[in-house]
């Protein structure tokens, strides 16, 4: 029957313990090289993880916080949320580190078990090696960003999809649809790939000649967990922020803000060039040799810098940074894949083995070490909402400045802190004068603490930034305030308007 | 409690109810010892007071106890299909070895039938049998009918009965349960392996064949082969859709992973083949037990025996009214009360017996899901009050990790526990029925009424056997016609 395991090497089994044990000792090294090199949170995992203990705390910014914009996808905060809670207080290790160490290393023990089980060799492990040790890789690791765990996501659904094509074991078709529905939780950018994935599935299960509703089945159980993602968010968005389409609101009301024309340094612009040619002449390859798995992981592989490509035409190029970091894993993944096929045709027809090893060697050290060309140029605050430390560091030193101006102004004064970059600025143990504001609403605030004296403090609308909602319900608010609103003072990237109170009575 | 099996097996001869005699205390004759009734008349006493003092403290800490009740339970059924797809989740016999059987090799095997007013069933049944891919003069085929079931007796002499088949007639005596039948049929089984049917079933042609072989594969240790069951009626209607859904997420996922784990199974009521020498060892089925099948499947890994999954069939027919399929719900779930309160007199000796992770597995395969039928209408119901109403106070039941266990609960667990539905469909090849195991919700509502049904059922009156009207498929084919 169809669900009866069939691998490719079907002696091996593919669960191994060694396997748990050996991911879990790559997260310790990735973790600890990060610790010794005195690497720091990022802007993002510094969101996420205040996203995480205001959730805890029960109070509402933790809950607008996961579902709110489509720029933060809820996932990573979610798979952030456990170990939060579980983490000791007093331990100095943030929860997204380790989380993103996690994920990060169960890419790399993916990437070897799904070539191992496509039946490649020894060569695996230099595959593995080349995106170990890629920079920017290990970079997003240690800053706790969100892209191990895209990275982790796309190599399951890219390897189940794959097997799934191969062997049409059921346990495959559920992994890619849990996959697929993970990234879409991940965030907006991923969209684009998981379509594209979903018409690779429906093209493959419509030239199939078996009943339709054997197709059909095949679609429900593939596409019903993105359907339920998608639809849970919506829900989400509609009991917790009062609109289903929230979340989604700042794709139809923002254009191009400032920072999105960032420009690919030209040896970087060559390398991936250069990787989606050898993707593309791969897919040549298994469109010649009918390989339909092939064809498929290389068709998906060639959608990562795809739906980057439409990003930066539509001038996103920030949010296509993940999509072409994720590239490097899946390009890998093809790769292996195609070497593997060539491996177990060779040793059908009993070829001669040292020449082949001799190429084979040649071949996967270069291309094991193309990533490696990466080192030197992949700036470390390529994507948006993974900055670089330094940016973190700077405003935290000003906040005590800025609550003895607002103190010197009024005593019982409050300052809404709009948007995401809040959870980053403020601690956890921040002045209670401080509030987090995802979705500010001058009326209300108005009317919730009448007569009390109150500040705006607004982020400059940059890449990811100018996605918050106070930049697309209130436009130009950082440039020319509003009617409401009264430019008080710059700190930082940040300015802080003071809210004129209206006199009319309650 | 292996060797004490032993010992009194030899007594087992002629008395049906030897079990509740000899090993009262593995019986349910006793719905509830009276230490069990102090320790719950307790427990319900300081909790009442608990409530009384400090209301919504307790209100918290049962919200809270409740929310990582869901979380275990759900991570362990998820666990189990996990495993349920590994290669040797079943016993898999392939056609070479069954070619490779012969007849004069085979031993004889019982089949008992018990069967109480389904005359309706006599001739389909009957004809199954005699289908059935083995050697007649080694087919020990008995028919148990009851004493006074007057019209079931007459529709089978009714009927030529084929070589090795028999009547045995139980006679009228007190409790009246299948289980007790099948120990009277017991005392007179000749084969040296025993397999049940119910008198609606179809097995598969080569069904004891293929369990004679996994027999001899699985060890001396597994005295028990549990087959997959399913429906012949699955697409009569809306809710024998939906039961085919949950059969197959049941006997085609859970079950085999419950086997992987090498956890306690609880036995389906039917097709589940034993090793008779064994099975009498065991003093064979509590009487008093209206899941007979559950208990017996505990009581064999208390022995330090096993159950695997045998990858065959049986085609059952699906309750397909509602009104007849509350009762059948209502006493599964009474039975899994009766099975679990009986264990749990002793906890510390079913610890020793099963070993941690066998205790763990009996509390979450028995208790929990048991509990979770009870559960579900209060947690829907604050959900639904939450949805509409958004009453301040609800959100102060589930402050901070518990809000996030229940929304996780409440959307991933769900969403999975539906998605297990069309995966056992899927599985079963039954493209047609993925769709409409969506509609899974529905049927736990139905689900949930028969266990508060049971649960007070349970007190009131705890041997009621709620028979189980079969026929309805071929009235339903027969009005069409």
């Amino acid at each position: 029957m169809g669900y009866v395991k069939k691998p490719m090497n079907p002696k091996r089994d593919p669960i191994k313990l060694w396997r748990w044990g050996f991911w879990l000792a790559l997260a310790v090294v990735i973790l600890a090289t990060g610790l010794y090199l005195g690497r720091e949170v990022g802007t993002e995992g510094l969101v996420r993880e205040n996203i995480c203990h205001e959730l805890l705390a029960g109070h509402t910014a933790g809950r607008q916080g996961v579902i709110s914009s489509v720029w933060w996808g809820p996932f990573p905060t979610l798979a952030i949320l456990p170990v939060a809670f579980l983490l000791p207080a007093g331990l100095c290790l943030p929860a997204c580190l380790l989380v993103s160490a996690l994920f990060g290393a169960a890419t790399l023990v993916l990437l070897e078990q799904a070539l191992w089980l496509w039946g490649a060799g020894r060569w695996r492990w230099l595959l593995m090696l080349g995106v170990a040790l890629n920079p920017s890789f290990l970079e997003h690791c240690w800053a706790g960003s969100s892209l191990s765990m895209v990275t982790f996501l796309l190599v399951l659904s890219l390897y189940s999809v794959t097997s799934w094509i191969h062997g049409r074991r059921l346990l495959d078709l559920i992994w890619f649809a849990f996959g697929s529905a993970l990234l879409l939780g991940t965030g907006y950018e991923m969209s684009g790939w998981v379509l594209a994935a979903v018409c690779v599935v429906g093209v493959e299960e419509w030239r199939r000649q078996v009943p339709a509703a054997e197709k059909r089945a095949v679609l429900m159980v593939a596409l019903l967990p993105m359907a339920y993602a998608a639809a849970l968010w919506l829900l989400m968005c509609w009991l917790i922020m009062g609109d289903p389409f929230y979340a989604v609101r700042s794709l139809l009301a923002t254009g191009p803000g400032p920072g999105s024309t960032v420009i690919l340094p030209d040896l970087l612009w060559w390398c991936y060039t250069g990787l989606a040619a050898l993707v593309g002449w791969l897919l040549v390859l298994a469109l010649r040799g009918h390989d339909r798995g092939g064809v498929c992981l290389a068709v998906l592989g060639l959608a990562l810098p795809g739906v980057a490509g439409l990003m930066a035409w539509r001038e996103r190029l920030w949010d296509a940074a993940p999509l072409l970091l994720a590239f490097l894993p899946g390009a890998v993944l093809v790769l292996g894949h195609w070497l593997a096929g060539r491996e177990r045709a060779r040793e059908a027809t009993h070829a001669s083995i040292p020449a082949q090893g001799g190429r084979r060697t040649v071949l996967v050290w270069l291309l094991a070490l193309l990533p490696l060309v990466l080192i030197d140029v992949v700036p470390l605050g390529f994507s948006g909402g993974t900055a670089s430390v330094s940016s973190v560091k700077t405003p935290i030193s000003w906040l005590p400045d800025l609550e003895r101006h607002i103190h010197a102004r009024a005593p019982f004064a409050k300052v809404f802190v709009c948007g995401f970059e809040s959870f980053a600025l403020l601690p956890r143990n921040a002045s209670p004068i401080f509030e987090h504001a995802l979705d500010f609403n001058f009326e209300k605030s108005k009317h919730d603490y009448y007569g009390q004296v109150l500040y705006l403090l607004i982020h400059r609308p940059e890449q990811r930034d100018a996605m918050d909602s106070i930049h697309w319900k209130y436009r130009n608010i950082y440039v020319q305030g509003g009617e409401d609103a009264l430019y008080d003072s710059d700190w930082g990237d940040w300015r802080l308007f003071e809210l004129i109170q209206a006199t009319a009575p309650r | 409690m292996k060797s004490q099996m032993k010992s009194v097996s030899d007594g087992f001869m002629g008395d049906p109810l030897m079990l509740s005699r000899s090993r009262p205390e593995l019986s349910a004759h006793v719905p509830i010892t009276r230490s069990q009734r102090t320790v719950l008349m307790v427990a319900c006493g300081v909790s009442l007071l608990l409530i009384a003092w400090q209301p919504w403290l307790m209100a918290r800490t049962f919200v809270l106890a409740a929310t990582v009740f869901y979380v275990v339970h759900a991570i362990y059924k998820l666990a189990m299909v996990r495993f349920s797809v590994s290669v040797n989740s079943e016993l898999v016999i392939s056609a070479g070895e069954l070619a490779a059987i012969r007849d004069a090799d085979l031993p004889v095997y019982s089949i008992m039938v018990p069967m109480y007013h389904e005359r309706e069933s006599v001739k389909h049944l009957v004809q199954a049998l005699s289908e059935l891919d083995y050697p007649a003069d080694k087919l020990d085929v008995q028919l148990l009918l009851e004493d006074d079931d007057q019209e079931t007796r007459a529709a089978v002499g009714a009927v030529t009965l084929p070589p090795g088949f028999r009547v045995t007639v139980v006679p009228v005596s007190l409790p009246r349960t299948k289980p007790k039948a099948c120990n009277v049929g017991l005392d007179y089984a000749r084969g040296e392996f025993l397999v049940i049917y119910d008198a609606e079933d179809r097995p598969e042609r080569d069904q004891l064949k293929k369990a004679i072989i996994g027999f001899s594969r699985a060890g001396a240790n597994i005295i028990c082969l549990q087959s997959r069951l399913n429906f012949y009626n699955s697409r009569q209607n809306l809710l024998t859709r939906l039961f085919t859904a949950e059969y197959s997420a049941w006997f085609d996922l859970s079950l085999p992973g419950l086997s992987v784990a090498r956890a306690v199974i609880p036995l389906g009521g039917t097709s589940n083949h034993f090793v008779t020498r064994k099975l009498r060892d065991l003093l064979g089925w509590d009487a008093f037990n209206v899941t007979e099948d559950c208990d017996l499947g505990i009581r064999i890994q208390r022995a330090g025996y096993g159950t695997r999954m045998l990858q065959t069939t049986t085609w059952e027919e699906a309750c397909s009214r509602v009104s007849f399929w509350i009762p059948q719900r209502t006493r599964w779930i009474k039975g899994y009360i009766q099975t679990y309160l009986v264990h749990m007199r002793n906890p510390l000796q079913l610890f020793r017996e099963l070993g941690v992770a066998g205790f763990l597995h009996f509390q979450v395969v028995v208790g929990c899901s048991t509990l979770a039928t009870l559960l579900n209408p209060l947690f829907w119901f604050l959900a639904v009050l939450w949805f509409l109403l958004r009453i301040e106070a609800l959100t102060s039941l589930f402050p901070g990790a518990v809000f996030a266990m229940g929304v996780t609960c409440l959307f991933a667990g769900n969403f999975a526990f539906v998605y297990l539905g069309m995966i056992g469909c899927y599985r079963r090849r039954y493209w047609d029925l993925v769709g409409y195991a969506i509609l899974a919700p529905f049927y736990w509502i139905l689900m949930s009424y028969s266990g508060w049904r049971a649960f007070f059922q349970f007190f009131a009156d705890p041997f009621k056997w709620e028979k189980t009207r079969h026929g309805l498929c071929e009235e339903a084919d027969e009005s069409k016609t």
